[in-house]
């Protein structure tokens, strides 16, 4: 079984969705909001890694990260190393990829929080920064753990993306998915079943855990 | 001398009719202004407009020398910034949030100690003692409606904002709490605004009333 692997998709999959909680939970406020009238514009554009071949979302994040591009040469300078082929390119392009599914089940439960409650939140003078955290994550908890979860087990389960951009170096951005298709490519394949099962435990185990919390958490009062 | 609230502004709604205010009241200490007229007519948006949560089209609001709105010089206030306390018609208790809880949201910028006691204050006038612990939906509409009251008050807003206060509870318990509503709002050391459809309700919560039109404009 691929240890290596499985600790660096763990790795990749916590950083990915530490990252999209900061980066989702306002986004997603936003969206929901804003009464911009290009709003579809910026919806489009998160939604964008749904419908994209994991191949041509890789090819550009690749393009865009190399050596020869701006922000490659800014990240080369910085970091001292190039990020193709690096965890810090898998990163990058792991927070696009995953970033639909972290902000619209964010989106969602924003969008289910009674606008009267916020109101009432602001007109008792607690700010939006204070409304935000006092009344829309308490109650949009089951959404927002929702999201949570599926940005980390969609990470966790990269292939396309993965392959593209950070190629199969053991240790670096050999994930398990990458793994399993290696181990099968040279036939091993009681080795890809070890890792296969691993993961398909992992997955039921995240997901039941997720249900089990959200009717825990789901809370005994109607939130609209 | 009474503060003076003039509310001067129009507002169209996307899939509404244009709604017109032309107010100019004495906000008095102690004394209840009643927004009266049929549904529908935009009392509601008036008083979102008052509280600062819709924007008009055009036009000025100012309350005692503050200028709420000007469209002119495009002032705006914030809720926050008008410092008015507003109940909904349905009273947007937060549902996570237990009674005490609820009615000490609006205290976070105090310390702790001031804050457990002007909660038990509030609680003790509001007769709200043994629903204390307990959510919003544990409790009655008559008890969600003193929650809501206590709530807004111990903020201490310059100007109180009932959104029919009445009309979420069914008709006996409305006839019923007509008369404990009447003297909490009598009690209060703040000007009041309410509003209803409900000409009889008018008469017994008001001091003063203010008839919206059906073409939405409504005049003292």
């Amino acid at each position: 079984m691929d240890w290596q692997a499985i600790s660096l998709s763990l790795r990749l999959s916590t950083c990915t969705t530490l990252i999209l909680i900061g980066i989702g939970l306002p986004l997603a406020w936003w969206l929901v909001n804003t009464r911009w009238r290009w709003r579809f514009f910026a919806e489009a554009i998160v939604a964008l890694p749904l419908v994209l071949p994991p191949t041509v979302l890789g090819f550009y994040v690749l393009m865009a990260i190399g050596p020869n591009s701006p922000l490659g040469r800014i990240a080369e300078s910085v970091l001292g190393q190039r990020l193709p082929f690096s965890f810090q390119g898998l990163l990058i392009a792991s927070l696009l990829y995953s970033l639909p599914f972290a902000v619209q089940p964010f989106m969602s439960a924003f969008a289910t929080v009674d606008r009267r409650l916020i109101e009432a939140s602001w007109c008792l003078g607690i700010g939006g920064f204070g409304t935000f955290r006092r009344v829309v994550l308490p109650l949009a908890w089951p959404g927002v753990l929702a999201g949570i979860v599926l940005c980390f087990a969609h990470t966790m389960g990269e292939f396309g993306v993965v392959l593209m951009v950070g190629g199969n170096v053991p240790g670096v951005t050999r994930t398990i998915s990458v793994s399993i298709y290696d181990d099968v490519q040279a036939l091993n394949y009681e080795a890809a079943n070890q890792t296969a099962l691993v993961m398909l435990v992992f997955s039921f185990f995240v997901l039941s855990l997720t249900y089990a919390l959200q009717r825990r958490l789901l809370q005994p009062w109607p939130t609209r | 001398m009474a503060d003076t609230l003039t509310a001067t502004f129009s507002i169209t709604h996307p899939l509404g009719p244009t709604i017109h205010s032309s107010l100019e009241m004495p906000a008095l200490r102690h004394s209840v202004a009643v927004l009266l007229g049929p549904s529908g007519c935009g009392k509601t948006t008036v008083l979102r407009c008052l509280a600062g949560l819709d924007r008009p089209d055009q036009g000025r609001i100012q309350f005692a020398n503050q200028v709420w709105f000007e469209s002119e010089s495009k002032t705006h206030l914030t809720p926050q910034q008008r410092g008015i306390g507003l109940v909904f018609q349905d009273y947007a208790l937060f549902p996570h949030l237990t009674v005490a809880e609820n009615i000490a949201y609006g205290l976070d910028s105090q310390p702790k100690s001031e804050r457990t006691s002007r909660v038990d204050d509030m609680i003790q006038r509001f007769n709200l003692t043994e629903q204390r612990d307990r959510r919003p939906r544990q409790i009655s509409g008559g008890q969600q409606q003193r929650v809501a009251l206590a709530r807004t008050l111990i903020t201490k807003p310059r100007l109180l904002l009932l959104d029919e206060p009445l009309s979420a509870l069914d008709t006996s318990l409305r006839h019923e709490l007509r008369a404990a509503l009447h003297h909490h709002l009598k009690q209060l050391d703040i000007p009041v605004i309410l509003v209803t459809h409900d000409q009889s309700e008018a008469e017994i919560l008001g001091d003063q009333w203010i008839v919206m039109n059906p073409s939405a404009a409504p005049r003292e």
